[in-house]
């Protein structure tokens, strides 16, 4: 039988500056952040906190400058984004389409269909920060609740979105 | 034959092989939660050949460089690898591991195999001395096979459990191995010449240092290929 090593309070001090410097600290920090906000994006709403924890992957936090572009049309990237402050303009063929304001999901389509940019999204506000992560695949298979879940908030998304057009068709 | 008296034979005979590994990977759990130490969803455990190489090769350019902490982990971690690899191994013969280590506990076999040897020991065997050893070397047989099977599938279920958890303490502390070896190597003058020919001003790690092993490996040999794994869980 092996011989177990035993650590003192210098070895665990190592450790936990380690854990401090680490990679996954850092993510499980911003992770942390998501989850504050989780019901406030309406793409992951109402998800289980585990399971939406290993469903997200490349959780960052991102700030642009004015005229910078967020998304490229027809770019294949995987990232879904929440606007946290500031304003963006969508372009279609260099065309103005819609304006995207703080508390706004974008790019969650081409993300999840893994299709290409359909718009270009472009930072419209001196500064915009946005918090961006994307699914990971692998996990997201097992984990099917959430999966539906997700699912079914990209529905109510793209339901209200048809909804506000009728409307807009209407009162013009 | 009473399958409860078997099923409670083995049953105390397998936890008491398995009680000392049980009792390292509940010590390890403890040690894990008690510090939060971080379970990295990675599998760290393809990388112990790399850290391992790369620690004894770091080693023979500076022994300075290594702290006491980084010495206990390597310590650790290589003990709780050799107990992995000698647990995954013994799943490799179980018939061969039952006869070794527990054929020869059992009372009831105990029993048997004296019997057999009592009339054997005799200076005269008569025919029905020689159909009673045959009898009970038949009963031996039955019984032996009986007890392997209630061992099979009981030892089978507990090893999978002690392998799994073994893997997953390794792969915390191999975690913690990377980081420890990178944190002292960027500190050591000796082994900042061997890093040199990298050329960055970061502080080296495993990705760095695999991306440069990998411009100046041959491509296509063993190594290449191991390290190409390698440098994809340092993504």
């Amino acid at each position: 039988m092996i011989q177990q090593v035993e650590y003192d309070i210098d070895d665990i001090e190592a450790f936990l500056e380690v854990h401090e410097n680490s990679e996954f600290n850092r993510d499980s920090k911003t992770l942390e952040k998501l989850l504050s906000v989780q019901n406030k994006i309406s793409l992951i709403a109402n998800i289980d906190e585990y399971e939406l924890k290993a469903m997200i992957e490349k959780l960052q936090f991102v700030k642009y400058n004015f005229k910078d572009f967020i998304i490229k049309e027809g770019d294949i990237s995987q990232e879904i984004f929440f606007i946290l402050s500031g304003e963006c303009h969508v372009f279609v063929e260099s065309k103005q389409v819609g304006v995207l304001k703080s508390g706004t999901t974008f790019g969650e389509g081409a993300a999840i269909f893994n299709t290409k940019r359909n718009a270009s999204v472009v930072c419209a506000s001196k500064e915009v920060t946005v918090l961006s992560f994307c699914i990971n695949s692998e996990n997201a298979e097992f984990c099917s609740s959430a999966m539906a879940t997700l699912y079914k908030n990209l529905a109510l998304q793209i339901n209200t979105k048809l909804e506000k057009m009728n409307m807009d068709i209407i009162k013009k | 034959m009473n399958i409860d008296i078997l099923t409670n034979d083995i049953l105390a005979l397998n936890d008491s092989f398995f009680d000392g590994a049980f009792d390292i990977v509940d010590s390890n759990y403890d040690f894990i939660d008690e510090n939060a130490l971080v379970q990295p969803k990675e599998n760290y455990l393809l990388t112990f050949d790399f850290l391992n190489t790369s620690m004894n090769h770091f080693t023979n350019l500076d022994f300075n460089f290594v702290n006491k902490t980084l010495k206990k982990v390597h310590r650790d971690v290589n003990n709780l690898y050799k107990l992995h690899l000698s647990h995954q191994d013994y799943l490799s013969d179980l018939e061969k591991l039952f006869e070794k280590s527990f054929e020869k506990k059992i009372d009831l076999l105990i029993q048997m195999r004296s019997e057999i040897s009592h009339i054997q020991n005799n200076d005269f065997i008569d025919a029905y001395d020689k159909e009673t050893i045959e009898i009970i070397t038949q009963q031996y047989k039955q019984l032996k096979t009986l007890y392997f099977n209630l061992f099979k599938d009981d030892f089978l279920y507990q090893s999978n459990n002690l392998i799994c958890s073994i893997k997953s303490i390794l792969n915390t502390k191999l975690f913690y191995f990377d980081q420890l070896l990178w944190m002292q190597a960027n500190k050591s003058d000796l082994l900042k010449r061997l890093f040199k020919p990298i050329n960055t001003n970061e502080d080296i790690n495993s990705k760095i240092y695999i991306k440069h092993r990998l411009s100046i490996d041959l491509p296509y040999t063993d190594e290449y290929r191991y390290l190409t794994k390698c440098l994809r869980i340092y993504k």
